[in-house]
């Protein structure tokens, strides 16, 4: 009975502290949702174009720029890197909603082949092997 | 009887800080699919507030 009554109350408490679910509702994570999607109107040309690709560590990369007309090559860098410094943000941001900034290295690798599922067919993004066309 | 009660205050916080210390992974990658759709939606759709 006693034993019972102990793993019933360790059950009790594992669900109450391991059932936490990742917060990302915080203005400081919209913040830069909102700055992503509005980027991304502009980035999406280039990924259907193959002039940038998705890396494999969740950013994205320029892997053509030849393919690109000069007079934008410089405007689509600061595009990508715009993006990339965004992308690392949006996990700070995750991380410091969760109280735990020690995150941010853990939910980038949850991220990054997150990105790539989602990438459209036509895509270029990066594998163990290369560059791959979804 | 007393000493049950010591036992099962240490287990309770016992069970906190050691499931505090693993990352949600499950729970991340969940996130990451939520705001990637948004993100990555067809314009003019609102970004979503809710975690689930």
């Amino acid at each position: 009975m006693k034993l019972f009554a102990y793993l019933l109350l360790l059950a009790l408490s594992f669900n109450a502290c391991a059932l936490e679910n990742i917060r990302f509702d915080t203005p400081g994570v919209r913040a830069v949702e909102v700055r992503i999607k509005a980027r991304h109107a502009e980035l999406l040309p280039y990924y259907v174009s193959g002039a940038v690709g998705l890396n494999m560590d969740g950013t994205i990369v320029l892997r053509d720029i030849a393919s690109v007309p000069l007079a934008a090559r410089r405007h689509l860098n600061d595009l990508v890197n715009a993006e990339n410094k965004d992308r690392e943000m949006l996990y700070a941001e995750i991380a410091n909603a969760n109280a735990h900034p020690e995150w941010q290295p853990q939910i980038r690798k949850a991220f990054a082949p997150r990105w790539i599922a989602h990438a459209q067919p036509g895509w270029w993004v990066m594998s163990d092997d290369g560059w791959v066309q979804k | 009887m007393k000493k049950i009660w010591v036992i099962l205050a240490v287990a309770l916080l016992g069970a906190c800080q050691t499931v505090d210390v693993f990352f949600p992974q499950e729970s991340a990658t969940k996130a990451a699919d939520r705001i990637i759709s948004d993100v990555w939606q067809p314009a003019g759709k609102p970004v979503s507030k809710e975690p689930k």
